[in-house]
């Protein structure tokens, strides 16, 4: 029973998730281009384009089935528990990395939910002002200081890297399918997880899908967002003028610093 | 509903230099006295004033949702998308060095082709209201002559976003030049995948992308 449990729940770790997680380019506006921050492109790539093809003809006709036949309520339970189940993995790793205010506020918020909100199935916390956070074990080795390595992006699951592949074990042991000892509940909690991510996700995937080139989008949002929150959520001012045309002292403004530059153009 | 990621803000206050905050909320009328609006005064010309029009424009596109139509949520939120961000300083900074071989026309066409895209996607999106929230955390200077406008987009699940805006003077207005949502720079996605996408396809293609998408909005949203 144990050994299914591992195989569902990493089938579910592999079609569930053409997900979004989160990301960060340590490279900004000009490193995100390509080459020796994604040595892994010419596998990346069709990988990338066979999960996409997934998500439209399997994942979507699903997602979208499933929310022609039930009503929102329904799916936001639904949705519900199964962010509650995730919850264990993003408050473990919240106390890895020493973030003590934030595994307090994950761990309340999995409590909470799961007793006031008849496990997971209520959002009590919300209304508590318990805020959702974001973690996983590749954020944990980053801020431990290992480096990211070449950026993957595996079939089914979606962007990740080197780093981050510790992480796909983790979840399955935090997960509540691997500790069902019944195989058709473990198959029915995997399908209704597939249906829920597509649901969820879909808003996202359609994201990446809409971008003028989608693989450079996702590798390029997935990568930054993962620095973004190894970083704590801090963004330094560094990177917030990076690739920005400034001002130069004395010329408040773009306009002036126009100005004064053609002025000199014409005044040499 | 402006799902989880691309999201933008709102709010209020204070002159346009130096740390200046206060957590100013744009929500519906309808949200709870404490997340609602601290009755801030928002003065024109500023910042904040830019990212408040925007993110109250986003607020009412969303609340019209379905009963607008993407028409109507369109009609609300193109003036504002158009006047709060600096298009041609982000066309130019998106295109890099390409920016300088194209001709004055091409270089209008695109910021313009620039702005519909940015305000289709806006209306797009935000097409659903279930109690979800902008504020305006606080807003600094960052350089003499850009401020950084620091918010956050609180969705109806509770999950809170960052909206991190870079304004620049342009006139007398402020613009806005880039917005990092959770970190990621908008600025440098346009600039990863639209450099390459001129390198191995050619401006034109770019452009008929966006064209495309645009109409597609157009033709595929409610």
């Amino acid at each position: 029973m144990m050994r299914s449990g591992v195989y569902l729940s990493g089938v579910m770790l592999a079609l569930g998730m053409l997900t979004l997680p989160g990301c960060a380019t340590v490279n900004g506006p000009q490193g995100a281009a390509e080459t020796p921050a994604d040595p892994l492109a010419a596998i990346n790539r069709p990988m990338f384009h066979l999960n996409m093809g997934l998500y439209d003809y399997v994942l979507e006709p699903v997602a979208t089935g499933y929310k022609t036949v039930t009503p929102d309520f329904v799916r936001e339970g639904v949705s519900n528990v199964f962010a509650n189940v995730d919850m264990p993995y993003i408050f473990i790793n919240d106390f890895l990395q020493g973030r003590g205010q934030q595994g307090m506020e994950d761990l309340s918020r999995f409590l909470v939910n799961s007793v006031f909100g008849l496990g997971g199935l209520f959002n009590v916390a919300n209304r508590l002002d318990l805020p959702n956070h974001e973690n996983s074990l590749g954020v944990t080795l980053g801020v431990w200081g290992v480096p990211q390595g070449p950026y993957l992006v595996l079939p089914f699951y979606g962007p990740s890297s080197l780093r981050s592949l510790p992480g796909l074990a983790m979840t399955i042991f935090t997960g509540p399918a691997y500790y069902l000892t019944s195989a058709p509940a473990q198959y029915a909690l995997t399908g209704m997880g597939i249906i829920n991510k597509g649901y969820v996700e879909g808003p996202n995937i359609r994201m990446v899908q809409d971008a003028v080139n989608p693989y450079v989008f996702m590798r390029n949002a997935w990568e930054q967002h993962e620095q973004y929150l190894i970083s704590g959520g801090a963004v330094s001012k560094n990177q917030l003028l990076e690739g920005l045309q400034l001002p130069p002292p004395g010329a408040s403004t773009p306009d002036q610093a126009a100005q004064s530059h053609e002025s000199k153009k014409g005044n040499p | 509903m402006l799902k989880k990621s691309v999201i933008t803000l709102l709010t209020c206050a204070v002159t346009g230099t130096t740390p200046a905050l206060s957590a100013a909320a744009v929500t519906a009328p309808t949200a709870s006295p404490s997340t609602t609006s601290t009755a801030k005064t928002i003065v024109a010309n500023t910042p904040e004033a830019t990212i408040t029009a925007l993110d109250a424009a986003l607020i009412k596109s969303m609340q019209g949702g379905s009963r607008l139509g993407y028409s109507g949520r369109y009609r609300i939120v193109a003036p504002v998308v158009q006047s709060a961000f600096d298009y041609p300083q982000i066309a130019s900074l998106t295109l890099g060095a390409y920016w300088k071989k194209l001709s004055p026309e091409q270089q209008k066409e695109f910021f313009g082709v620039l702005a519909d895209y940015t305000a289709a996607t806006y209306a797009a999106r935000f097409d659903s209201y279930n109690g979800e929230r902008f504020a305006i955390m606080r807003s600094e200077t960052l350089h003499p002559g850009t401020e950084g406008v620091f918010s956050t987009f609180t969705e109806h699940n509770g999950k809170v976003h960052r909206f991190d805006y870079i304004l620049q003077k342009q006139g007398d207005q402020w613009r806005i030049v880039n917005v990092f949502a959770d970190g990621v720079s908008d600025l440098a996605l346009k600039r990863a995948e639209y450099t390459e996408t001129v390198q191995k396809k050619g401006f034109a293609a770019l452009v008929a992308h966006l064209k495309a998408q645009i109409a597609g909005y157009a033709k595929g949203s409610q």
